[in-house]
């Protein structure tokens, strides 16, 4: 009796398994994925957020023409780009006091928060009113949006041109815009 | 009522598109500016560079360096060279002045300072000197018109100055300076301001 009832508990048991197995079935769903390119750039100073940089040009020994006008402000980007597509960053300024130039010198991150084709920053340029380029080489990547993070563009305004001395006034202060373009690839 | 749902889904409908970034498929805000305050202080700085062979003494502050002071005896010579930088305002110039700012001359003993032109060295709209004065206790012009410009620092650079004394034979420098009664001439940039 004992036998018989084990037989068909074995039975029953490898009867339900056999339905269970026969319950699996397989679905599959379909997922549309996308990455739109991204270009987004933001300027900051030093102090990681949005503002002016201030730079003064003077010196303080006589015979000496003015100089050390030096600041610092960050470029902070993100970018995705399409296949075989880099980017580059351009800088033009206007307003820069006649007689004086400005130049910068531009640095792609280092720190731990970026990630990414930052491609390569350029040496000192001199800046005006036509874009140049300051960084190409730019793939998919972001900089990091904390205080210091991003390319680090470091001005340097200066006497201009020794010709042009002569041009320089005296001024409180007077507002130069730097504008930073993005490209769309290329 | 039917007709309300209705209008009402086409207006939903027309607001989300025009809602919608125009590129559609990329986000884009490639442009960014930066404001830069850009600040050029007045400037009117003087200094004396002297050959080294001269023992000439000299005074230069960091509180008042638009001013110095030299002590002069009949052989100081042309060993001198006045270097200056300045900045000006729109519309305004500097000028340096000189005057025998310490002890007194004999009443036959005059002393007269020729002043050159600028060497050269440096840059920008350096003064026009007066040629040659007949120094005093009164300040008296020897470099006008100056206007944003750098002489060089150093000697050979800026404008050379030329002491001449009259009857130098009734001056006795050494018991003058001993007694801390030299000649003294003080040079001093001002702006016209």
């Amino acid at each position: 009796m004992k036998k018989l009832f084990f037989f068909i508990a074995t039975i029953g048991a490898f009867s339900i398994l056999s339905v269970n197995v026969n319950a699996q079935v397989t679905s599959n769903q379909e997922l549309t994925m996308g990455i739109p390119e991204v270009l987004l750039i933001n300027a900051v100073n030093a102090s990681g957020v949005t503002g002016a940089v201030s730079l003064e040009l003077t010196t303080t020994v006589a015979g000496t023409a003015i100089s050390g006008g030096t600041g610092t402000s960050y470029a902070q980007l993100s970018s995705i780009v399409t296949s075989a597509q880099t980017r580059k960053m351009t800088a033009s300024v206007t307003g820069v006091p006649a007689g004086t130039e400005l130049s910068v010198a531009t640095a792609v991150p280092t720190n731990a928060n970026f990630a990414g084709t930052v491609g390569t920053g350029t040496g000192t340029l001199v800046l005006g009113a036509t874009a140049v380029d300051i960084a190409t080489g730019i793939g998919s990547c972001y900089t990091g949006t904390a205080a210091g993070d991003g390319y680090k563009l470091d001005y340097a305004w200066d006497a201009g041109a020794a010709g042009a001395y002569g041009t320089i006034f005296a001024t409180g202060a007077t507002t130069a815009t730097v504008v930073l373009t993005l490209s769309a690839g290329y | 009522m039917v007709d309300f749902k209705r209008a009402t889904l086409i207006f939903t409908v027309i607001g989300l598109l025009f809602y919608m970034p125009s590129s559609g498929y990329c986000q884009n805000n490639n442009t960014a500016e930066i404001p830069l305050m850009l600040s050029i202080p007045p400037v009117s700085l003087i200094n004396f560079a002297v050959d080294g062979e001269q023992v000439i003494t000299y005074s230069y502050s960091f509180l008042e360096p638009n001013n110095v002071e030299q002590v002069i005896t009949p052989n100081t010579g042309d060993n001198t060279w006045l270097n200056y930088s300045s900045i000006v305002n729109p519309g305004a110039t500097n000028y340096i002045t000189a005057n025998i700012s310490s002890g007194s001359l004999p009443a036959d003993v005059t002393l007269r300072v020729v002043i050159s032109e600028d060497a050269g060295f440096g840059s920008g709209a350096t003064g026009t000197p007066i040629g040659e004065i007949t120094l005093s206790g009164y300040p008296q012009n020897i470099i006008v018109n100056i206007g944003s410009c750098f002489t060089g620092s150093g000697t050979n650079r800026g404008h050379r100055l030329t002491y001449i004394w009259d009857n130098p034979e009734s001056y006795n420098y050494s018991n003058n300076y001993e007694n801390g009664q030299a000649i003294a001439v003080t040079y001093t940039i001002t702006s016209t301001e």
